[in-house]
């Protein structure tokens, strides 16, 4: 359960729960705690149970409303009640057939046979790939159909046909193929279409397929030899028994061929059912469930074995036969569907396989926006940066542009949306700046990112300046495709304090390209105390790289590093890391810098790098600096004017406080018994050579060791 | 040494007959009632224990000839009962202080029977000026039940704000076990209060459940009873008191750990009482010359809390917000050590992260307390014992980072981290070369985020 509580999916961003229909207060009393249960429902979508019980309350009340007579109005708006609570759900985790059947039952009692197989109709729509609701929705078919309507036989058969197409390689697929042989019997034994489908079925290889061979003996001698056997295989037997044609066979040759034949299909099929069973006996779960979460994501490899396995058997040098793939993948995807690593495989397979382009695209994309808009949660980024990936790909730069564009609105927190996911945000930027830079004009693609650097800054100092001033033309020159200026102009709303920094980078690394080394330091110069850059170790990695390794100039380094080791308000291990840069660079340059430059890194590394705040002074003055309870205390001296606010006295400040807790973090001891005289301290030390005792030691705080200790609340 | 009471078994036997009209009696109640010579009414638990069924006269002697010879010390020990205390209080009996005035006889035995316990009956001794009832004797019908019900002692009296104050009654201390034990080898009787401290420098705010509650908590039903001497005219405490043991050991032992202990904000002193006897434990005194001891007892320490426990490897940091990414916050507290889990909560806005090294977890907590990023203040505390942090089973294998950057171990495949964790001591040229390139490649890794 824990890790489905941390789903996160588009509608739960985007829009609000519904009030009206759902909301509690205006229910009348006949209705129980549905209004309740919808509400908490609602509230944790993720939480199965909740769902449960509110559909026990629904079917509860309609059992109750249904014993006494009731309105007519009230049996409607439960209706509408029970469909809202259901398609909630649904439409959050199609896969969920147990609930598509749990909805049926209660739509054929609430309302009868029609609107039930509309239901299960939708169902199958929904989740094409789920055998359990095509074996319920064909069996709701042929029980209400007449048996003397030709126009709902052909429905019927038209229905099957698509089940069987997408689920008909499937390894458990029995009870479909049983459901649809048994429904052709009832038409007419043995007739033309049960052979159609028997000939498919004993090459499959399925769980049964067994039975399916031994029902198929029984009455295969019933049709006449050119219809069993193509007539290439019937050739090469007829040469064998030196006939002209298989009209001249004997009924025991003809008998014996058949035999023959169907042994050859069945051992095969043997074969391969031997060698799936390997994997397909590994598989637990083939319904998705939201309550044995965890045990259906430590089961995903046993389904990935499986797939590479059938990827590795399959002949990529044709097509065919690929949709048995696929199946399977589609079969994997029902338990699996909110794992984006299995989507991302499928992708891959299908574009290995040898289609016509445009062909391969619709599919590509189909598996794209079922698994974007439907499944996978939006905290995963991969799936959707290869999404834009395959549309830069192909060419479809607009596509992709408005996709990302859509994210990161989506993404931002700024507009409707109530959730700010910040990784996703910065890799939609990221990826949208990205293809910017190969869509626009080199010059176009620097001016954008200039002025969106620049805006920034300004606006934050003018808000009021207005930004959007030039919408003459429309479009801009492009290499390939077209963006729209609106999308130019709309990008600085959608920055941020977060985005930002990658804009910065992004700008810098082009000002590099364009060797302005000028611009980079002025760039430096102007924008390196801004807060938003305090926390981007990327700004800052650019920067010591640029004077370290490019630029080589170590007085500009020296400078760069001291502002980010006193400065800055990034973690630890960064500016280890920064530094570590640092000491490689002046110690493979010594012997030019040893004269003429501060080299005392050299000396000092291991103590800028250490954890103790006494030691690095650097670090406790970058602390100093970003500690709000320091700034508070100042502030408090300042206001009462005793001092100025001075950096030395942060650190003094920021030092003290280590010390009261030294020992003991996180529990602050103000007085602690001490020997003011200690004869340690200069002007105290005792000649050997004089006769003079020294005095006693004298105390302070003694009084305040038993003073009892001020933990801090929590 | 039972040859020496064998006359009075035979006594005994003798005696038996008397009874005979009464249903038998089970012999091990029984002995009370039929051997003390004073009791010319029956005492009342002797009188329940007579009536209880019994098969017949043949079974009882039967078991009455089996069993004579082990009861012959219990006989031993009852007789000399008897001789000491024959008219004070009943047999099996216990004391029992703090009375309410309103209570009477019944309701006391009420009390006892709202516990589960059966006293037989109930005496209470009147205050002689005011007339108040102070205190009272309840009587049991066995010792083993005065045993289970003294464990009652400190514990709430259900119904009522008070709580049970008890304590052996004088006659029958000397059926504990132990000492009637010593009795039976015929040792010479010692005092009273023989495994007694004196505790010094009690403030006047603590009283004696308070004291009783700290040596109780430590050594579990080991401790007797605990005054604080009062003023008999202010009634106010006199700032020292005694505290009585079962044996020695634990005497001791409270004399060393608890010396110093903090309550009510001062440090308790404690001390030998003047009349209780020490065990030969030449470990803890040193004898600086004949005649004088100095027992040296180190101060005791406050219990461990989630501050200063060092099982405690759990900081909890509040503060965050959703301009924080889980890679962020991990990147500033991994910078310390070897993270072993990191979960942030829900609403974003809080972090909950446990270290491998307690070492580490300080690091973080005085580095990163108060830090300011991106305009949010965070604060760094200490994880909660009940909810974040259990007991570690075993110390850590190694007091060092495992891999050439802290690791997260629930983000390390295990074999990683066992790979890491079983680098020898001695390393070649070429695991040296990997472990800088490894440093070089995490550098990058941290800066490329």
């Amino acid at each position: 359960m824990s890790s489905s509580s941390q789903l996160v999916f588009r509608s739960d961003i985007e829009s609000s729960p519904p009030a009206e229909v759902s909301g509690g207060p205006g229910l009348p009393s006949e209705f129980g705690r549905i209004g309740e249960l919808t509400i908490e429902a609602r509230k944790d979508p993720n939480d199965i149970r909740k769902w449960e019980s509110l559909f026990n309350e629904l079917e509860r009340v309609h059992a109750e409303q249904s014993a006494t007579v009731a309105k007519k109005s009230t049996m409607e708006l439960l209706n509408q009640l029970t469909i809202k609570g259901y398609d909630a759900l649904l439409s959050r985790f199609p896969n969920l057939s147990e609930y598509w059947k749990k909805w049926s039952i209660f739509e054929y009692k609430l309302r009868g046979n029609k609107s039930s197989i509309e239901i299960l109709e939708t169902a199958v729509e929904k989740v094409p790939y789920s055998i359990e609701l095509w074996q319920d929705y064909l069996n709701a078919l042929v029980l209400t159909y007449e048996k003397n309507d030709d126009e709902q036989k052909r429905f019927i058969r038209y229905r099957y046909e698509k089940a069987l197409r997408l689920n008909g390689y499937n390894f458990n697929s029995h009870p479909l193929w049983d459901r649809i042989l048994e429904f052709e019997n009832s038409i007419e034994e043995a007739s033309e279409v049960s052979l159609k489908l028997y000939l498919k079925l004993v090459r499959y290889p399925l769980y049964e397929y067994a039975r399916y061979y031994k029902q198929f003996t029984n009455i295969y001698k019933k049709f006449k030899i050119k219809d069993l056997i193509p007539e290439k295989d019937l050739n090469h037997y007829v040469s064998q028994y030196n006939q002209k044609s298989y009209e001249t066979l004997s009924i025991i040759e003809k008998s014996q061929i058949i035999d023959d034949y169907f042994q050859k299909i069945h051992n095969n099929t043997q074969q391969e059912v031997s060698s799936k069973w390997q994997f397909e006996s590994t598989l637990t779960f083939h319904e998705f469930s939201l309550t044995y979460m965890g045990e259906i994501n430590a089961a995903v490899d046993n389904w990935v074995n499986y797939l590479n396995y059938e990827i590795k058997a399959f002949d990529f040098s044709s097509k065919d036969g690929y949709e048995h793939v696929v199946s399977l993948f589609e079969r994997a995807l029902i338990p699996n569907c909110l794992d984006g690593k299995i989507w991302l495989k499928y992708v891959a397979f299908l574009n290995k396989i040898k289609l016509a382009e445009a062909e391969k695209f619709g599919l590509i994309k189909e598996v794209y926006n079922r698994s974007i808009n439907n499944f996978v949660p939006l905290t995963e980024n991969d799936l959707r940066s290869f999404y834009v990936k395959f549309l830069l790909k192909s060419d479809k730069v607009e596509v992709a542009n408005e996709y990302l564009f859509d994210l990161i609105k989506l993404f931002s927190g700024t507009k409707n949306t109530k959730v700010y996911l910040k990784s996703q945000y910065i890799v939609s930027i990221r990826d949208l700046l990205n293809i910017w830079s190969k869509a626009l004009d080199q010059s176009e693609y620097f001016n954008t990112l200039e002025k969106l650097v620049n805006n920034y800054f300004t606006e934050q100092e003018s808000k009021s300046r207005k930004v959007h001033n030039e919408s003459t033309d429309v479009y801009i020159p492009l290499k390939k495709g077209r963006i729209d200026k609106v999308y130019l102009n709309t990008l600085p709303n959608l920055l941020n304090d977060d985005s930002i920094p990658v804009v910065s980078v992004l700008y810098l690394q082009e000002l590099l390209k364009r060797k302005n080394f000028l611009g980079i330091r002025r760039f430096f110069n102007k924008h390196h105390t801004e807060e938003v850059y305090k926390s981007s170790i990327s700004f800052w990695k650019f920067y010591v790289e640029f004077e370290g390794f490019i630029n080589f100039n170590i007085t500009n380094l020296n400078a760069v590093m001291k502002h980010v080791k006193t400065e800055t308000q990034l973690p630890k291990n960064a500016v280890d890391a920064l530094i570590d840069i640092h000491y490689d660079i002046v110690n493979a340059n010594l012997v030019d810098l040893y004269d003429t430059h501060d080299t005392s890194l050299l000396i000092q590394k291991d103590l800028e790098t250490s954890d103790s705040p006494v030691q690095n002074s650097s670090l406790h003055t970058r602390l100093a600096n970003n500690n709000y309870i320091i700034r508070e205390v100042e502030e408090g001296k300042g206001s009462r004017g005793k001092n100025s606010a001075s950096t030395s006295n942060r650190e003094d400040l920021i030092l003290k406080s280590f010390k009261s807790q030294n020992g003991h973090p996180g529990i602050i001891i103000e007085a602690r018994p001490e020997i003011t005289n200690r004869i340690m301290n200069p002007g105290n030390w005792i000649s050997l050579v004089k006769p003079d005792v020294p005095p006693f030691p004298v105390f302070k705080n003694v009084e305040k060791a038993n003073m009892p200790v001020n933990y801090p609340t929590i | 040494m039972s040859s020496s009471y064998r006359p009075r078994g035979g006594f005994s036997q003798r005696g038996r007959p008397r009874q005979l009209g009464s249903p038998g009696p089970s012999y091990r109640n029984n002995q009370t009632s039929t051997y003390k010579p004073s009791s010319s009414s029956p005492s009342p638990q002797s009188q329940s224990s007579t009536y209880r069924p019994q098969g017949n006269r043949n079974g009882y002697h039967q078991q009455y000839n089996n069993r004579s010879n082990n009861n012959y010390s219990n006989y031993n020990s009852s007789n000399n009962n008897n001789s000491s205390n024959n008219n004070q209080e009943p047999q099996h009996s216990l004391w029992m202080g703090d009375l309410d005035p309103q209570w009477d006889e019944t309701t006391i035995l009420e009390i006892w029977k709202a516990v589960d316990e059966q006293p037989t009956s109930v005496k209470i001794k009147q205050d002689k000026l005011s007339q108040k009832p102070m205190y009272c004797f309840v009587s049991f019908a066995t010792q083993q039940e005065v045993e289970k019900a003294i464990n009652r002692n400190g514990l709430p009296i259900p119904g009522t704000t008070k709580s049970f104050k008890l304590n052996r009654a004088s006659g029958s201390t000397n059926v504990q076990s132990n000492s009637s034990v010593i009795k039976r080898t015929g040792t010479v009787v010692t005092p009273r209060n023989e495994f007694s401290i004196f505790i010094g420098d009690i403030d006047q705010s603590v009283t004696e459940k308070d004291l009783f509650d700290i040596f109780n908590d430590k050594y579990p039903k080991q401790i007797i009873q605990v005054r604080i001497m009062v003023d008999l005219v202010t009634r106010i405490s006199k700032g020292f008191g005694f505290a009585r043991f079962i044996n020695s050991e634990v005497m001791e032992k409270a004399l060393s750990e608890l010396n110093g202990t903090v309550v009510g904000g001062r440090a308790l002193r404690l001390g030998q009482a003047a009349n209780s006897t020490i065990s030969a434990t030449p470990t803890a005194e040193i004898k600086t010359a004949p005649g004088i001891k100095i027992n040296h007892h180190p101060q005791s320490q406050p219990p461990l809390n989630q501050f200063t426990d060092p099982d405690n490897t759990t900081v909890i940091v509040k503060g965050l917000d959703s301009k924080f990414t889980e890679n962020e916050v991990v990147q500033y507290f991994i910078s310390y050590g070897d993270i072993i889990s990191f979960k942030m909560s829900d609403d974003l806005a809080s972090a909950t992260i446990e270290y491998y090294l307690r070492s580490s977890a300080e690091s973080a907590l005085l580095l990163l307390n108060g830090l300011l990023i991106k305009n949010r203040r965070l604060t760094v505390n200490w994880g909660n014992k009940e909810k974040s942090y259990k007991k570690r089973k075993f110390a850590p294998l190694v007091y060092n980072s495992f891999g050439a950057t802290p690791i997260r171990f629930d983000k390390t495949k295990k074999e990683k981290v066992e790979a890491s964790m079983s680098r020898s001591s001695k390393s070649t040229v070429n695991d040296l070369n990997s472990i800088y390139t490894t440093k070089k490649l995490a550098r990058d890794a941290i800066l490329n985020e």
